[in-house]
């Protein structure tokens, strides 16, 4: 019987996993770019991808009548009350000096209620002792224990405590609730753990604004102040604990409806217009002769790739963008891609200083400055990633051409 | 005058502290690593006086369209100077990273660094002007000074940091 001999191949195993690799990459951009594309959310049912665009702004006015007449207690209010505003990240935020009160201006897409929660409370919290003279088992007044004015002050307050750390914990029902955890100053920490030793057992209470949390004490090693928020204003009440205290107590006298003056820019006109400035630019650069057609190519392609990206991160994550930082964003990665392209030894240095910089105003930063930093971050590195991305697909697709 | 006292009274210590402290950090930061990159003082003479200049025609923008062009000046205005810092920072490393790459080259000349400077921010200014002009189109008020201004002062800084490399850096 004769043998069947089957001719010996070798496989080029590099060559294949390097095909492969390539239509991965393929599919991987052209997903990329259907996502990306303004309105292809509406092509399938099975997942929701829309481009979240903060357009529901609304603005207010509020007049604040203080307490106190001192000059400094006015100043420290203000600086209070826009270091919540800036924290909880109100886009636009203005405080004013106006004959002793104080006129706050905001204009945000972020929730009313919280927003205002953040305005109306000084929230000045103290610590304090049961009155002896009050019924608290008094059934015909259950409030008795709520109320501030039956309770005796101690020397505690908020500048006792140098940060409440809020935290979800089991409460004494099994079930998870949120507690302020208190951090003591390390110079009145002995004195407050004395304070809660003498009152092991007993029943004291937490005043903000002249309405008092019970609390039982069972251990002076822990100071947990059980709070009644939920998952939405747990941020606001952090901010509201943390972000220093407001030296005298205040009312609104007065609030008023502003018109807001909000960028009405449609998107998707803004995606398409976007697109075909894109391809003047290069037309121009290209009949200018300013840089080689390799370079213009790599560099329109990065272009292009990092503003898809850009967008599919945004429609697949679905995080608020404001328009006018959209077309911010747009101009940045433009410029960006093109200065890494063009001068390659310095992209790390580029990128990194980029990154730094965005990482300082996103610290630091206030109001639009905070947001925009914030969005520098990320596209510093997805220009840097798209830039590195195209090189290598183009120099590999560019091999396959040729052959 | 009496708008930059409105302005000075209409922000809170917070936002000066905040604001000054984001702006002090990135000028060290820049002049640092610029010296730490090249072991060369006169390296950061010319973008330190470059950031302060443009903080100035920030400054004086808004003056302009405030007093003469009556737009209400609001938090939007404040991008200018991110965007501004960020142009000149990308356009100043790209300038080191280009003179540590050829600096122990036995052809190196300080003039054709320079000329090389100069070409590649004339390119940026370009490619910065058709890219700002092209999406302002969609852009009215304050938004439109905003960008425009930026633009202008961009430009310009970036342009006079390659006259003060030219003063200030001679081998």
């Amino acid at each position: 019987m004769r043998k069947i001999r089957f001719q010996k191949k070798t496989i080029n195993w590099k060559g294949l996993l390097d095909y492969i690799l390539l239509i991965l990459l393929s599919s991987l951009l052209f997903l990329n770019i259907l996502i990306a594309l303004p309105l292809t959310e509406k092509l399938t049912d099975i997942i929701a991808f829309d481009l979240n665009v903060s357009k529901d702004y609304w603005s207010k006015e509020y007049i604040l009548e203080l307490e106190s007449e001192e000059s400094t207690d006015l100043s420290k209010t203000r600086d209070v009350l826009f270091r919540r505003l800036n924290e909880y990240g109100v886009e636009e935020a203005s405080i004013y000096k106006e004959d002793g009160d104080l006129r706050i201006v905001v204009s945000t897409t972020l929730p009313q209620m919280y927003v205002e929660e953040l305005i109306r409370n000084p929230y000045q919290y103290r610590i304090v002792t049961r009155n002896e003279d009050v019924n608290f088992e008094d059934v015909e007044n259950p409030y008795a224990q709520y109320m501030g004015e039956n309770y005796d002050e101690t020397e505690f307050d908020a500048s006792t405590f140098r940060n409440i750390f809020l935290t979800n914990l089991p409460d004494s029902n099994g079930t998870d609730s949120y507690f302020g955890i208190a951090k003591t100053w390390p110079n009145k920490s002995q004195s407050f753990k004395n304070f809660l030793n003498n009152h092991i057992g007993d029943s004291i209470g937490v005043d903000i604004d002249g309405f008092v949390t019970p609390m039982y004490i069972s251990d002076s090693s822990i100071f947990a102040i059980p709070l009644n928020v939920t998952d939405e204003s747990i941020k606001a009440v952090d901010i509201l604990y943390n972000s220093g205290s407001i030296p005298t107590s205040y009312t609104i006298s007065e609030q008023t409806d502003l018109e807001s003056k909000t960028i009405n820019i449609d998107y998707i006109e803004v995606s398409i217009a976007i697109f075909i400035v894109i391809i003047i630019i290069y037309a121009y650069l290209f009949y200018t002769k300013i840089y080689t057609t390799p370079l213009l190519t790599t560099s329109l392609f990065a272009t292009l790739l990092s503003m898809a990206s850009m967008l599919t991160i945004l429609k697949i994550t679905f995080l608020p963008i404001n328009p006018f930082i959209l077309i911010i964003s747009v101009i940045f990665i433009i410029i960006l891609t093109r200065v890494i392209i063009t001068n390659p030894e310095s992209k790390y240095l580029i990128t990194t200083s980029v990154f730094i910089l965005a990482f300082i105003f996103k610290l630091l930063g206030i109001g639009y400055l905070r947001m925009v930093g914030n969005d520098l971050l990320t596209h510093s590195l997805l220009v840097l990633l798209c830039v590195s991305f195209s090189e290598y697909y183009i120099t590999k697709i560019s091999i396959y051409f040729k052959k | 005058m009496s708008i930059f006292i409105n302005i000075y009274n209409g922000w809170t210590l917070y936002e000066w502290t905040m604001v000054g402290g984001s702006l002090l950090s990135i000028f060290i930061l820049i002049n640092l690593t610029t010296y730490f990159l090249t072991r060369k003082i006169k390296f950061s003479l010319p973008i330190s006086l470059t950031f302060l200049s443009s903080l100035l025609l920030i400054i004086f923008s808004v003056f302009i369209y405030t007093s003469l062009f009556h737009i209400e000046v609001s938090n939007i205005s404040l991008i200018s100077i991110l965007i501004t810092t960020c142009l000149i920072t990308v356009n100043w490393f790209s300038f080191i990273g280009f003179y540590i790459r050829t600096r122990d080259y036995k052809k190196f000349s300080i003039t054709q660094l320079f000329n090389e400077y100069r070409g590649d921010s004339i390119r940026l200014i370009i490619f910065i002007t058709l890219s700002i002009l092209a999406v302002s189109v969609f852009l009215t008020g304050e938004y439109l000074a905003m960008l425009v201004s930026t633009l202008l002062i961009s430009t310009l800084s970036i342009y006079l940091n390659t006259i003060l490399v030219r003063r200030f850096i001679n081998d």
